[in-house]
């Protein structure tokens, strides 16, 4: 087995509100989920001010989730999320020959868990548009990772990615009209095109290194997505539309689901008259392997 | 003239008369009601219709109807004639809906809970797993008791054979009950000796029942349980039933603003602070409750809702969830569920319905296109019903082609030759018509088993739609009758007995107001204080405009104080029209309007008198036409005694709560600042008749009591501004404002009472100064504009959270 990449991720959110508030709620998933192929070696969230009220716990896709309220009068709110995690490389795992149409969850017998995969969901319409788009890489026969590396790469190539074209709200008819978007919105139309075409395909958020093997990655100073497919006999298979690439251990993973919604880093309700202002970065560092990981 | 009840198109094979059993014939369960009708006149039918028309404007019951042209609020159209069903047909409808409810909240428990029905393949996994009323916040959660479902209604058609069919279930939060018991207080009123002979089923029970369930299965806290009834708010087509539901149970009813989550568990904002909510009956879409974990766009919801419901602090009726059993595309599973989870065939059938997600399923469907509609799977992705018969060949293989690129979405269903009933409408009170009909029935949980509502909301379907029975798209209501057997056979009938639900000890408890009932209570006083003086204003006005040059003027001056500018060249059209024309938003219409919508969001507050006197004003007929003077002064002093009545069921109608003093605050704060201005514009004119101050002041016969000669200042400055015992005094006011601020003290974090004590002072000190000081029309500015800025505290400061509006934030 490969050795696993170490790395350092700080993400911080911080509000600025146009007046007090004096009570909000909020939802994060913003702590790294662990799975057979990443490892949590620590994990910290601080909340300044600090809220009220405060639980752990997971959510219906079994990401780990934060529960928070403020009480007290507030004008501005910082979270930092600060981990430190170990990354398995898969791509090897991922040599399956099988042929697209037999990784469709139909034909393969398979768990209702993975089924639901399939199906439209909020912010992923079945659009004939996305469809007929990923219909052109996933050709008759086509071996199901080759054609969803080839998806990635025409999704990289037909968008630009344009961290001002859209809003947290963009729809994938945004992205198709302007032709431009973000790693969500990439994600989002990938993910219409290949539950068009029966296959199950879930919104993974998390990160991805600044720096790849294949040089820099777009995305790195701000929370990524990209997509994972279910491959019989793989299980789920990354792939990044926004760099083009399937999605191995230059990605750390936070949580996943259908859609954005289900995986949002930080939700909030909060009772205010004004705007707001919201500022996020996002700093992924590789660590020199260590004995520990 | 004589109706002729059997002058109905005669009963054909292809519908079932709910009449007529077979031509000339009604059947026996009609047979009574039918004699009488016989022997009424068609006047007597035609008052009849017109004391029920008139008993639903004044009462003000509406539905209503998003983007409807005639208005926000249509006036409930309801049929004086009833639909009688019979004992024994009742058993079965009963009998039908009640099991149907329970296999409908053991469903609900499955998909909430091990999902074995999704597993087994019972139902299809990609219908429910897609379905956006599928809540996965919700998965896990046990409500209180098991019990997803707290109030349940089925949609009824009657086939030609006389079966009755289930055409959609109501899962979320059913609307109707409300109407129907309103209905059955119209109706039985016209025929009290038949109601009374016939042994109709009483339907009020129904809300006791409901009520006390809510309460039993109310989480454990400390004392009695509190429960409240959530509503979208006024904009809602319900709205009336939710005030209705809410003022008959005697809880609250509350916005998502006026409900807050802490620690874990919600709490209503009241003015004397946070009490905790035990249980919420919704009348709002599950998805809308609450903005954190659900529809993030949603501003009706309250933040953390979901997370109480899962905890099991609070019981959300009905459960969180519940709305993904509303997809018709389950109708299809039912009877194989009902043999799995219950081992018994389903009772009250489902129409023939197929999911086109399922390949066999859409091949059927769409094999006989041209006999079905069919309907949406999920509202999100929603559209009008698509009725087969009604297309034509082209558009058939078109919408054939529609369903087959996306199967998932539609849902196919048989269509129902729906059973006839007779109406007696009100544009045709002489002629009994006929319409098709369908019947919503309810039924709700208690400890013992689902008890159904012996009756039902009656829909009748407007003349042009042969298949659809909707209140959305015009038609109208009937009262239910459900006959019963003798006194001895009810006894035996196999209907539960009335559910015991162990009693919860009848504690007194402190009437609970929510913070913003408690700001609308502020301005109804404020509103219905202004309407009463403007109406004065007006009648003066328009009185001296026909006799009295110089009053008049006078009386111009302060209508423009109060930002009603009266037109010079032809000042008595100019004062009729600020009486009936809405054409000025401080006329009497736009005002009274406002009056009238404050007192709509209170409604579940007010007796039905008091509702009724408002409701009333804003329609009279005059408003909006130009009609004779005679007739406007007429119905200023239509306006003016209503406005007492007012004034009168606040004083005597109400309990001395908090709410009721900041009505108060409110009505004084106006007749202050108001009576000031009036005051000030007088002494502009210290040499002019004072008889318009008087009887703007509606204190001409108390001056005449009081003093023999004609008016004078000394004296009309002693009864409008220092009489602390004359109401229309200022120091009245201020010592009233002063002294309700005393008993609110508790509620409120600052002293607000203090300046008003020092204006009550320098007040007192200018009634020992000699003549005309010229520290009065100074301090009667001062009081003016002190009334005005003292309102814009108490709704910066202590109204003035709810202001601020829910935002979602989303961060990536």
């Amino acid at each position: 087995m490969s050795a696993s990449v170490r790395y350092r991720v700080v993400h911080v959110t911080e509000y600025q509100y146009s007046e007090a508030i004096a009570s909000a709620r909020h939802l994060a998933h913003l702590s790294p989920r662990t799975t057979p192929w990443q490892r949590v070696a620590h994990h910290r969230l601080a909340i300044d001010p600090n809220p009220v009220e405060y639980a752990e716990d997971f959510d219906y896709f079994g990401n780990p989730i934060v529960r928070f309220a403020m009480g007290a009068a507030h004008q501005r709110l910082v979270v930092v999320a600060e981990s430190e995690l170990s990354v398995q490389p898969r791509a090897a795992e991922w040599s399956s020959r099988l042929d697209w149409s037999q990784a469709r969850p139909a034909s393969a017998n398979a768990t209702l868990e993975v089924q639901q995969f399939t199906l439209a969901s909020p912010c992923v319409p079945l659009l004939p548009e996305a469809t007929a788009f990923a219909r052109e890489s996933l050709r008759p026969g086509r071996p199901v990772i080759e054609g969803l590396l080839h998806l990635s790469r025409r999704i990289q190539q037909s968008f630009i990615y344009d961290p001002q074209a859209t809003s947290v709200s963009a729809s994938v008819d945004d992205l198709l009209r302007s032709g431009r978007g973000v790693c969500q919105d990439f994600t989002h139309f990938m993910l219409s095109g290949l539950r068009g075409l029966g296959l199950a395909a879930c919104y993974m958020s998390g990160y991805v290194a600044p720096l790849g093997e294949a040089g820099a990655n777009q995305g790195a100073g701000a929370s990524h997505a990209w997509v994972a497919v279910f491959v019989p006999g793989c299980g789920w298979v990354g792939c990044d539309p926004t760099n083009g690439k399937l999605a191995d251990d230059e990605f750390i993973t936070l949580a996943w689901g259908r859609d954005f919604g289900d995986v949002t880093p930080l939700r909030g309700v909060i009772l205010a008259r004004g705007p707001q202002q919201l500022r996020v970065s996002v700093q992924v560092e590789r660590l020199l392997p260590g004995r520990e990981a | 003239m004589q109706p002729d009840l059997l002058a109905n198109p005669a009963p054909t094979a292809a519908r079932y008369d709910e009449l007529l059993a077979e031509p000339g014939t009604p059947r026996a369960h009609w047979a009574r009601f039918h004699a009488e009708l016989q022997g009424t006149t068609g006047t007597a039918l035609a008052d009849r219709i017109e004391l029920v028309e008139r008993a639903i404007r004044d009462s003000g019951v509406t539905y209503n109807v998003y983007a409807d042209p005639q208005g926000l609020d249509r006036p409930w159209d309801l049929d004086v004639l009833p639909l009688i069903l019979p004992a024994d047909e009742w058993d079965g409808i009963a009998a039908g809906i009640m099991q149907r409810a329970e296999l409908l909240n053991s469903v609900l428990a499955d998909l909430y809970g091990a999902a074995r029905l999704l597993h087994e393949g019972q139902l299809p996994p990609g219908l429910i797993l897609g379905h956006s009323g599928f809540l996965r916040a919700a998965c896990g959660t046990r409500p209180p008791g098991g019990i997803f479902l707290h109030s349940y209604a089925a949609d009824l058609a009657r086939s030609p054979d006389g079966r009755w069919w289930v055409l959609a279930d109501r899962t979320q939060a059913p609307s109707g009950a409300g109407y129907a018991l309103e209905n059955r207080l119209l109706v039985a009123r016209l025929f009290p000796e038949l109601f009374r002979e016939l042994h109709v089923a009483r339907i009020s029970q129904h809300f006791n029942t409901l009520r006390e369930s809510l309460l039993h299965y109310a989480p454990a806290g400390d004392g009695q349980p509190l429960a409240v009834v959530l509503t979208p708010g006024p904009y809602n087509e319900t709205y009336f039933e939710h005030g209705f539901l809410a003022r008959y149970m005697g809880f609250p009813l509350v916005e998502g603003g006026d409900l807050v989550v802490r620690d874990g568990c919600l709490w209503l904002k009241t003015i004397e602070g946070l009490q905790r909510v035990h249980t919420v009956l919704r009348r709002q879409d599950d998805s809308f409750c609450d903005p954190l974990e659900l529809r993030a766009d949603s501003a009706l919801g309250v933040p953390g809702l979901m997370e109480c419901a899962r905890r099991g602090t609070v019981l959300v009726a009905n459960a969180l969830g519940s709305g993904v059993l509303e997809s018709g595309a389950l109708l299809g599973y039912l009877p194989a569920l009902c043999q799995r989870l219950r081992g018994e065939e389903l009772r009250l059938p489902s129409i023939a319905t197929w999911w086109c997600g399922e390949p066999a399923a859409q091949a059927s469907a769409l094999a006989r296109i041209d006999e079905l509609v069919f309907k949406p799977t999920d509202p999100v992705r929603g559209f009008e019903p698509v009725f087969g018969p009604e297309l034509s060949r082209t558009e058939r293989a078109a919408f054939a082609e529609q369903v087959r690129a996306d199967p998932g979405r539609y849902v196919a269903q048989e269509l129902v030759r729906v059973s006839p009933a007779p109406t007696l409408t009100p544009r045709r009170p002489d002629v009994l018509g006929t319409r098709p009909i369908g019947l919503r029935v309810f039924a709700v949980a208690t400890p013992q088993g689902y008890q159904g509502m012996p009756g039902g909301l009656t829909r009748v379907a407007a003349e042009a739609d042969p298949y659809v029975v909707s209140m959305q798209r015009g038609g109208s209501a009937k009262d239910t009758w459900v006959l019963s057997r003798p006194a001895a056979a009810t006894v035996a009938a196999p209907l539960p007995a009335t559910p015991r639900i162990t009693a919860t000890p009848q504690v007194r408890r402190q009437v609970i107001i929510a913070s913003r009932v408690v700001e609308n209570l502020f301005w109804y006083g404020r509103y219905a204080e202004r309407c009463d003086q403007l109406a004065r204003l007006l009648r003066i006005g328009l009185n001296a405009a026909i006799d009295s040059e110089a009053t008049e003027a006078a009386v111009a001056r302060v209508a423009a104080a109060m930002g009603l500018p009266i037109d010079r060249e032809q000042p008595a059209l100019a004062w009729s029209d600020a009486a009936t024309q809405d054409t000025d938003a401080f006329g009497l219409p736009s005002q009274l309007r406002q009056l009238n919508q404050v007192a709509f969001s209170l409604r579940e507050r007010m007796s039905l008198d008091n509702w009724q006197a408002v409701n009333r004003l804003v329609q009279d007929p005059v408003l909006g036409r130009r009609v004779s003077l005679t007739e406007t002064l007429l119905w200023i002093d239509r306006a003016v005694s209503a406005l007492m009545s007012l004034s009168g069921f606040a004083l005597d109608g109400m309990t001395r709560d908090s709410g009721w003093r900041f009505l108060s605050i409110g009505r004084r704060l106006e007749r202050l600042s108001t009576s000031a201005t009036w005051l000030m514009l007088a002494l502009d004119k210290p040499g002019e008749s004072l008889g318009w101050l008087l009887e703007l002041a509606d204190s001409s016969v108390t001056y005449r009591a009081r003093y023999t000669s004609q008016p004078a200042w000394p004296s009309v400055l002693e009864l409008l501004l220092y009489d602390e015992e004359n109401p229309r005094a200022l120091m009245f006011q201020l010592r009233g404002i002063r002294d309700y601020l005393r008993k609110t003290a508790h509620l409120l974090n600052a002293d607000y009472a203090a300046p008003w004590s020092t204006l009550i002072d320098e007040t007192e000190a200018l009634a020992l100064a000699p003549g005309l000081s010229s520290a009065l029309a100074p301090q009667l500015r001062k009081l003016h504009q002190y009334a005005c800025q003292f309102s814009d505290t108490l709704t910066q400061d202590v109204f003035n959270h709810l202001n601020s509006s829910a935002q979602a934030l989303v961060a990536r």
